[in-house]
C-alpha cells in the first residue's frame, strides 16, 4: 500500500511548478497545489494503484486552468517573478510580459485545448503521456495543440498588430 | 524547446509564442514553498463526513414534511398558472440545454452522414466518426474510398480498381471551418448563436422537437428526441440549389470499428505518398480575368507553370465538355491541384492554362490552406459581398445572390467583352469562398 506522505514528498514539487507555470503568481500556486493534494487525498483510497505522479500532475494543470479563467486580469509584482533567467532587466520585462499573455491566452482556450497545451509545452509530456493521462487518442492529443496553437499565435498576431497600430 | 511538442506541427512556433512559453517551461517555485506545500498537503484536513448522530425528533420531521408538501403544492398551483397565463412559454430552451449537457459527457459519437441533391439522390455516403477528434470515411459510388483524420492532418484515397493508395497531409488551419467539424459542434450544440423551435413531428410513437440553429460557420436544422433529450437528425444546407447534408444514426459512446478508419494501404496496392509542404507566401500573387495568375498566363503549359509557380500537390486528369457549333466536345484537361496553397489551375494539351481557381479548401474533407493572393481589385478570399460589389460594380449574372443583404451562399459572374472572359465570384455566409476565371475565348 503507497504511503501517502511519499506521494508528496515525491510529487509537490512536480505539482506546485505545474500550477505556478499556468497561474505565474506563488501565493495562488501554494493554494493551489494544496487544493490538488486535498483532493487527491479525498479520492485516494478508491484507487491505489494509480500513476500517482500524472494524476498529480494533471489535477494540477487543470485545477490552475481553472484558476486562471476565474481570475481578472492582473499586474504581477517583480519580485514574484522568478523565471527570468536573463540579466538584462529589459529583457526580462519583456519575458514576463510575454508569459503574462500567454497566461491570459491560454485562460481562454476552451477547457480540452489549455489542458493538453499545457501539459506538452509546460510539462513537455510527449503526446502519448498526454493521451494516457487524459484517456483520449493521440490524434485528439494532435488536434487539440494544433487548434490551441493556431488560436495562441493569432492572439499573440493580434497583440503585435494591435501594438504596432 | 523539447521536441516532441512539434510532432505533427507542420510549422515552427513564432518567436513571441516561442519565447513565452520556453520562458514559462524553464520557471520553478522555490524549494522552500514545495516543502511547505509538502507539509501542509502531508497532513491533509478532510471535511467532516455528517453521520446519523444528528437526529431530529419525529415531531420535527413531520412537520418538515408538511412544510415540503406545501411548497410542493404552492410551486404546482405556480406552474399551471405560468402556462394557463403565458401559453407561449415553452421549455424547447430547456430540451436544447438538457442536449447539449448531456453531450458535454459524450465522448466518441458515430454516425452516418449522405450528401442529397434536391431530388433527394444520393450523391455521396459520408461515415463519421469522433473521439473528441474526427475522422471520416467517404465511400463513392464507384469504390473509391477515401478516410481522413483531421487530428493527424492526413488522409488516404483509395481506388479498389486500380489497387492504388494516396496518402496525403491535410491543411486545417482553421479546423472550425471543416463541415465535418461543424457536424459535430451541431451534433454536440456548440458555437452557436441562436436555437429556436420551429416545430414537431411523431415518428414512431416519440415527439421529435426541430430547431433552427445559427453558429458563426453553421446554420441547420437539429433534430432532438424529447424523451431521450438527444440529437437523432441534422440537416445542413450546402448550396442554394437544395444540396444539403443529412446526419442520422447516432451512435455515442461505442467503440469504433477499426477498419473503417485505418490510414494505411491494403497489401497488393501501389502507394503514392504526398509530402507535406512548407507554407509559401502568395500574398503578393494576384488573378486577373483574362490575363492569369501572378507570372503565369492563361496559355501556359504544364511545364511553364510548374517553373514559376512551383511543383503542384497533385495533377489528375479531368473531362471538361465544350459546346461548339458542331455540337458537344468532351477535351481531357491536366488540373494542377496546389491544395496548400488554395488554387488550381487547369491545363489543356492544346491551349494551355485555361481555368484558374483560388479557393479556401480548408472547409472540404481534403482540407487545404486559404489562397492567400488576391483577385484584381484587391479582393481576398473572406472579404465581404459588399466589397465585391462595391469594387467590381454590378455583375452580368446573379446565381442565388438576390440582394446584399439576403445573400447567403451563391454566386456573381462578371464578363469582360474586351477580352471575353468570365470571372465567377462564390459566396458562403455572405463572405467570399472562391473566385475563378478563364482566359480568352476559353
Amino acid at each position: 500500500m503507497p504511503d501517502w506522505n511519499e506521494i508528496v514528498r515525491l510529487n509537490a514539487a512536480s505539482v506546485a511548478n505545474a500550477a505556478y507555470r499556468i497561474i505565474g503568481n506563488l501565493s495562488d500556486a501554494e493554494d493551489v497545489s494544496q487544493e490538488v493534494f486535498a483532493e487527491a487525498f479525498r479520492k485516494w483510497n478508491l484507487s491505489q494503484d494509480q500513476n500517482w505522479a500524472g494524476v498529480l500532475k494533471r489535477m494540477s494543470v487543470c485545477r490552475a486552468i481553472d484558476f486562471l479563467r476565474k481570475q481578472r486580469p492582473t499586474t504581477l509584482l517583480p519580485v514574484e517573478t522568478l523565471s527570468t533567467k536573463s540579466t538584462c532587466p529589459e529583457a526580462g520585462a519583456i519575458s514576463r510580459e510575454l508569459e503574462n499573455r500567454l497566461r491570459v491566452a491560454v485562460g481562454k482556450l476552451p477547457p480540452r485545448e489549455s489542458e493538453v497545451f499545457c501539459l506538452v509545452f509546460f510539462e513537455q509530456l510527449s503526446h502519448q503521456q498526454v493521451a494516457t493521462e487524459l484517456g483520449i487518442s493521440r490524434s485528439a492529443v494532435a488536434k487539440s495543440l494544433s487548434n490551441a496553437r493556431t488560436k495562441l499565435e493569432i492572439a499573440f498576431r493580434e497583440i503585435s498588430t494591435g501594438e504596432s497600430r | 524547446m523539447n521536441e516532441k511538442s512539434n510532432e505533427f506541427l507542420p510549422e515552427e512556433l513564432s518567436p513571441n509564442l516561442n519565447r513565452a512559453i520556453a520562458s514559462i517551461a524553464n520557471s520553478q517555485v522555490p524549494s522552500d514553498t514545495v516543502q511547505r506545500i509538502g507539509n501542509s498537503a502531508s497532513r491533509p484536513v478532510v471535511a467532516p463526513v455528517p453521520t446519523k448522530d444528528k437526529r431530529v425528533s419525529n415531531k420535527r420531521v413531520s412537520k418538515r414534511r408538511s412544510n415540503v408538501l406545501t411548497w410542493a403544492f404552492a410551486a404546482a398551483i405556480g406552474a399551471v398558472m405560468l402556462f394557463a397565463i403565458y401559453p407561449q412559454f415553452d421549455r424547447s430552451n430547456d430540451l436544447f440545454a438538457s442536449m447539449q449537457a448531456y453531450m458535454e459527457e459524450v465522448k466518441t459519437i458515430q454516425c452516418f452522414s449522405k450528401i442529397l441533391d434536391k431530388d433527394g439522390q444520393i450523391q455521396t455516403t459520408i461515415n463519421n466518426s469522433l473521439e473528441d477528434d474526427v475522422r471520416i470515411r467517404q465511400e463513392f459510388a464507384n469504390g473509391r474510398v477515401v478516410i481522413a483524420d483531421l487530428g493527424l492532418q492526413s488522409m488516404v484515397e483509395l481506388d479498389p480498381a486500380a489497387k492504388t493508395a494516396l496518402l496525403k497531409p491535410l491543411y486545417r488551419e482553421d479546423a472550425s471551418d471543416n463541415l465535418f467539424e461543424r457536424i459535430f459542434d451541431l451534433i454536440r450544440g456548440r458555437n452557436l448563436d441562436s436555437a429556436v423551435e420551429i416545430g414537431r413531428e411523431e415518428v414512431e410513437g416519440r415527439t421529435i422537437v426541430e430547431y433552427e440553429v445559427r453558429g458563426v460557420n453553421s446554420q441547420a436544422n437539429v433534430f432532438i428526441d424529447l424523451e431521450s433529450h438527444m440529437t437523432c437528425r441534422i440537416v445542413m444546407p450546402l448550396d442554394d440549389n437544395g444540396t444539403h447534408v443529412e446526419t442520422s444514426q447516432f451512435v455515442f459512446d461505442e467503440p469504433l470499428e477499426p477498419s473503417l478508419f485505418m490510414m494505411t494501404a491494403p497489401d497488393g496496392y501501389s502507394v503514392t505518398e504526398v509530402a507535406r509542404t512548407a507554407l509559401t507566401d502568395d500574398s503578393e500573387l494576384v488573378l486577373t480575368p483574362g490575363v492569369g495568375l501572378g507570372p503565369v498566363k492563361y496559355g501556359f503549359t504544364t511545364a511553364q507553370v510548374t517553373a514559376l509557380l512551383g511543383q503542384p500537390d497533385e495533377i489528375f486528369k479531368t473531362d471538361v465538355e465544350f459546346f461548339t457549333p458542331d455540337g458537344p466536345v468532351t477535351l481531357l484537361k491536366d488540373v494542377m491541384l496546389y491544395d496548400s496553397r488554395g488554387f488550381q489551375i487547369q491545363v489543356h494539351p492544346k491551349f494551355g492554362a485555361t481555368v484558374i481557381s483560388c479557393f479556401d479548401p480548408s472547409k472540404g474533407i481534403a482540407g487545404g490552406r486559404k489562397f492567400s493572393g488576391s483577385l484584381a481589385g484587391g479582393i481576398r478570399i473572406g472579404d465581404a459581398l459588399a466589397k465585391v460589389e462595391s469594387v467590381m460594380g454590378e455583375p452580368y449574372k446573379r446565381d442565388g445572390v438576390s440582394a446584399a443583404e439576403d445573400a447567403h451562399k451563391g454566386s456573381l459572374v462578371y464578363f469582360d467583352e474586351s477580352n471575353n472572359s468570365t470571372l465567377s465570384v462564390r459566396f458562403f455566409e455572405h463572405k467570399v469562398v472562391s473566385f475563378s476565371s478563364n482566359g480568352e475565348s476559353q
